[in-house]
């Protein structure tokens, strides 16, 4: 098919000649293109970065022998070296650390082995690595000494033979830079970045786990490696099992890929609104041409050209959108890295890698996305054109006739759609990506009635506003109703970005309450205390045994409960155990099924059971009756459950295990975290601030108040939503430019109309009040329509997408404030995005107006 | 000063820019024009009779010169003014009828009452009376889509009159009318008007509409160069 140029003209001289209308299209492209990449860079730097983390400390190894929570004594490395088995080995002492040196961030203690490690992780030993030869030897002679990458110390202007303070543990220790390691390549450099290498016992030293490792790294080779694993097997002592390596890094993944599904969601939400947005677009652009293509047709231009012709004129302007959102969702990129990597850091784990390689994939994905947003939005626009009957002109009512038919069908499709995805959601045991796919769906369904409902409404509306406020009442309803053809898919778009921010506010209130209630039930206790920079959620770095005593002493302390949170093996991978000895504990918790009531639970609990979290059940497809299978030292051993509660501490879950069950097992008489009962009339606060100075003279704890815990876990909770608002507003941002646009498209159709109206005696203040009375019905119905849709969307969240990403079943709190916030939302940014086409209204006089035709 | 004829037109010019260039439409034209009478308009397309009208309703404004309608100078008025001027003192007919498609035929001949803050009953009222003297009674709730394009003017003609104006203007009322319905039309426009004992006048092509008049005033190149009779 060959086209004349004169063709292109048509098209090309239309994109000029309507700058703002491009520029409008250019802008939903580009923002829709922007989250979608930001949330793709931001997840794929997260993964990166805990990739990276993850190959630095395991290196090239494939199994490690793990020795539970007490770790390996020297002696059994000692032993398999002896045994001669010909296989690579490397002893491992990990801890995360801080120094304000080193700008206060956590860091990895990796303590290793010189002679073993060549094998393992190849930075201290390529060829290309740059170990200044004094700092070699440093490293093993200077008590505290330690390597740090070149970047970490040109970052922080530290070189060789400086002195930092290292937090271990909660405790300050005095470390040395031996030397400087230069990684051989930029993925190395990043990850050495945020590791601090030392020999061995150093690391035990620092870390006061002296004559202990946390786990020997082994490369077992794959021909012969049942065998070798039987060898192993032999030689260990009970309770340490050999583990395959990849299981660590994927345990993560799984962990955080829920979080990552929703939040690439919600930033593809961006570019569905954007596409109702370019769908307006195109379609007006075919509407005013008409008579264009009609000519053309008479002509003899074909179908298909004009087809190719639209087309090509929406990929033209699709292409420079999606360059555009491709450098703005860099721009944003950058901070939604920054919010991701702190929600994994707060909720997850502690990601040391912080900033990782921008992924080309992201920015190619986004490019793509773009593209073919716009080429399925610009899809029935262009086939519009092309069946433009050759010198046929469809009058404007003929038009809107033709597009009442056509809303009627979408509805109906849209009923259809919103109905078997809501049916798929409720009846099928969904993976999440395919729940999101349903809710996508519901959501979508519900946006093809809104123009329906719109027109629908219109009516009844011009009767009431008209009976109220006289003609502009009565004319302007009519007016979003007749011009359906062009407000329409602003409405939807509208109504689904204001459905999706009630659905989401809902959702996270509903959570917070959740929350709040469940704290209300399980801090029973006056006063908290773990070690400083340890997770809030699962505290793991023990406690100095001499601190618990202090405490237990504290004048005014009631009564202390102590509390081991650690992670043991299991034939599940990983597993948090919470055990305390709080005698209450059974009476302080929230269940989703109980044997009996909660005190015969625990008191089966003090005898050996163990209750396990609802996430953890979720994801381990776990009941009450069923029993939970852990690694111990004494081999594998099955706990009867018997109750599953409430816990949002964790998306992973934990169990909660009696404090002397975990004792006698694992023989492990550490304590994480402490709660402790003031005697009546004593003043918590003062009590807490007391410890919080006597206590914090050898490792800093952080001592809260039970107010003080609620409020910290609150912020936390605060924090991991940030991402959400700011995708919700850049959303809405997207449905403001689409209405602007509509406005501005309909402003233009009708300047006539506009004329007529002031030589007959319309003010310019009453031309001012009809334009925004327009733009704020079509804002009050977007958002009257998205009241029982992000009610439905709060729902699916709640109910299903909340519970398949993290195990959590909330509970709906109804609350009128974001059903309030949301109307008002809609209508603000509908009155907004009138403003400007009312203004150039009112400039043009009504007999410019009247010469437009 | 204030002239003593009802409407005066001294020394009007008006022109339009495009690009660079600039195109005057009406040049130095004055009229005199007394209480009642029927003056027609005519010449070449793009002569400036549409701008006169224009100006004389208010819609436009002139660069030079001035307006005396009922001893206001129109264009001494800001723009709110003469929009207030309008909705009370002018009534507008066009040549392509536009009534506002989303109206019924009633609501259409009501705007301009109601714009000017007549009650819904009042306007309601008003516009049924004039609607019937234009023989549009039985049609008061239908769209102006359904109707002809005889009938859509004379709905038109029903909005210009429905709030008893000072001036009717009307710019080729029957220019996109058939012969017999546009006689029809000019029939009524003409009897409605002098009846009312109001001004009229009229933009047209139409020799036959123009011999109607009192008077007819030729607009060539933008000058009034003649006054009289078409015949």
């Amino acid at each position: 098919m060959r086209m004349p140029a004169s063709l292109f003209k048509v098209a090309w001289s239309y994109l000029l000649a309507h700058p703002l209308q491009t520029l409008l299209m250019l802008l939903g492209i580009s923002l829709g293109v922007a989250v979608a990449v930001s949330v793709d860079v931001a997840n794929a730097s997260a993964s990166r970065a805990f990739d990276l983390s993850v190959e630095a400390v395991v290196g090239r190894s494939t199994h490690y022998i793990s020795g539970g929570p007490s770790g390996i004594p020297d002696e059994v490395y000692a032993n398999l070296r002896r045994a001669g088995l010909g296989l690579p080995m490397a002893p491992i002492l990990s801890q995360y650390v801080s120094s304000p040196e080193l700008g206060g961030l956590p860091l990895q203690l990796l303590g290793v082995d010189p002679f073993s490690e060549e094998p393992f992780r190849s930075y201290l030993y390529s060829e290309e690595a740059q170990v200044e030869a004094a700092g070699i030897g440093a490293f093993y002679a200077i008590p505290g000494a330690i390597l740090i990458s070149t970047n970490l110390a040109e970052q922080y202007g530290l070189s060789a033979g400086d002195l930092i303070q290292l937090n271990v543990a909660g405790t300050a220790r005095q470390g040395i830079i031996a030397g400087l390691v230069e990684a051989r390549d930029a993925l190395s450099r990043r990850a050495l970045e945020y590791l601090v290498l030392a020999d061995l016992s150093t690391a035990q030293e620092l870390s006061g786990r002296l004559g202990f490792l946390e786990r020997i790294d082994l490369i077992l080779p794959e021909e012969g490696r049942e065998a070798a694993l039987q060898r192993l097997e032999v030689l260990l002592p009970e309770g340490m099992q050999v583990l395959p390596a990849e299981g660590r890094s994927q345990a993560a993944e799984q962990i955080t890929s829920a979080f990552r599904t929703n939040l690439t969601a919600l930033s593809l939400l961006g570019l569905v609104v954007g596409l109702f947005l370019i769908y307006n677009t195109m379609t007006f652009s075919v509407v005013q041409r008409r008579q264009v293509f009609g000519t053309l047709r008479a002509l003899g231009v074909s179908g298909r050209e004009i087809f190719v012709l639209v087309l090509g004129e929406a990929l033209l302007v699709g292409l420079a959108g999606s360059a555009l959102g491709i450098l703005l969702g860099l721009l944003l990129g950058r901070g939604a890295v920054d919010q991701v990597s702190q929600t994994i850091n707060d909720v997850f784990f502690t990601l040391t890698v912080r900033e990782a390689v921008l992924p080309a994939s992201s920015l190619i994905k986004g490019g793509l996305l773009g593209l073919a947003a716009t080429v399925l939005a610009a899809w029935v626009p262009a086939l519009e054109a092309a069946n433009s009957p050759p010198r046929r002109i469809l009058s404007r009512s003929q038009l809107e006739l033709l597009s009442t038919k056509i809303l009627g069908r979408a509805a109906l499709l849209g009923a259809i759609i919103a109905a078997v995805s809501a049916i798929l959601l409720a009846t099928l045991e969904l993976d999440l990506v395919s729940s999101f796919a349903c809710t996508f769906g519901v959501t979508i369904g519900l946006a093809l009635t809104t123009p329906w409902s719109t027109q629908r409404l219109m009516p009844l509306t011009a009767r009431l506003l008209g009976r109220a406020i006289g003609p502009l009442g009565r004319l302007a309803p009519r007016e979003v109703s007749a011009s359906a053809s062009r407000t329409s898919p602003a409405t939807a778009a509208l109504m689904v970005a204001v459905a999706v921010t009630i659905g989401a506010s809902l959702m996270i209130s509903s959570f917070r309450g959740s929350v709040i209630s469940w704290l209300d039930q399980i801090l029973s206790n006056d006063v908290y205390g773990s070690v400083a920079g340890s997770s809030l959620a699962e505290p793991a770095v023990p406690i100095e045994p001499a601190i618990i005593a202090q405490v237990e002493a504290w004048p005014g302390v009631e009564a202390i409960h102590l509390l081991r949170n650690i992670e043991v093996d299991s034939p599940y991978g990983p597993i948090n155990i919470s055990a305390n000895n709080n005698p209450n504990d059974g009476e302080e918790q929230i269940y989703v099924e109980v044997q009996g009531s909660g005190t015969e639970a625990w008191a089966a609990v003090r005898a050996g059971a163990v209750m396990i979290s609802e996430p953890l059940a979720n994801r381990l497809g776990l009941r009450m009756g069923d029993s939970l299978v852990l690694h111990t030292p004494q081999g594998e051993h099955g706990f009867p459950i018997v109750a599953v509660f409430r816990d949002y501490t964790s998306s992973r879950g934990s169990v909660s295990m009696w404090l002397e069950t975990y004792r006698r097992i694992w023989d492990d008489h550490a304590v994480t975290a402490f709660s402790a009962g003031v005697e009546p009339g004593r003043d918590v606060d003062t009590i807490v601030a007391a410890m919080q100075v006597e206590l914090n003279r050898g490792q800093f704890l952080n001592i809260r108040s039970n107010a003080g815990l609620r409020e910290e876990t609150l912020e936390v909770f605060d924090r991991t939503f940030v991402i959400t608002g700011a995708l919700q507003i850049i959303t809405t941002g997207v449905a403001f430019v689409g209405v602007l646009s509509a406005m501005l498209a309909l402003q233009l159709e009708k300047q006539r109309q506009m004329g007529i109206l002031k030589a007959v005696g319309l003010s310019t203040r009453q031309l001012w009040e009809l334009t925004l009375l327009e733009t704020g019905l079509i804002g009050a119905v977007a958002g009257l329509l998205a009241l029982p849709t992000g009610y439905v969307i709060a729902q699916i969240l709640l109910q299903l997408i909340n519970k398949r990403s993290f195990g959590w079943s909330l509970q709906m709190q109804l609350e009128a404030a974001p059903f309030i916030q949301a109307l008002l939302i809609a209508v603000t940014a509908a009155l907004l995005a009138g403003i400007y086409p009312a203004y150039r209204a009112s400039r043009r006089s009504a007999a410019e107006a009247m010469r437009f035709d | 000063m204030p002239a003593s004829s009802f409407i005066s037109i001294e020394n009007l010019s008006k022109s339009y820019s495009e690009g660079a260039q600039t195109h005057a439409v009406l040049r130095d034209a004055s009229l005199q024009i007394e209480r009642g009478e029927f003056v027609a308009l005519v010449g070449a397309s793009g002569s400036g009779k549409s701008t006169l009208l224009n100006l004389l309703s208010g819609i436009d404004r002139a660069d030079a010169g001035a307006i005396w309608v009922d001893g206001r100078n129109l264009i001494a008025l800001n723009e709110a003014d003469r929009t207030l001027f309008r909705r009370q003192h002018i009534g507008f007919v066009f040549q392509f009828f536009n009534l506002l498609p989303t109206l019924t035929v009633l609501e259409n001949a009501m705007l301009p009452l109601e714009l000017a803050g007549a009650t819904a009953k009042e306007a309601a009222h008003k516009a049924r009376e004039l609607l019937a003297l234009v023989g549009l009674g039985d049609r008061a709730r239908s769209y102006p889509d359904l109707l002809s394009g005889g009938e859509q003017q004379r709905v038109a003609l029903a909005r210009a009159l429905v709030h008893d104006p000072l001036l009717v203007l009307a710019d080729e009322p029957t220019g996109n009318l058939d012969e017999e319905t546009g006689a029809q039309v000019m029939e009524l426009l003409e009897k409605l008007t002098r009846r009312a004992g109001k001004n009229l006048v009229m933009a047209t092509h139409n020799l036959d509409n123009a011999r109607r008049a009192d008077r007819v005033i030729h607009v060539r190149e933008g000058k009034l160069v003649k006054s009289g009779t078409t015949d």
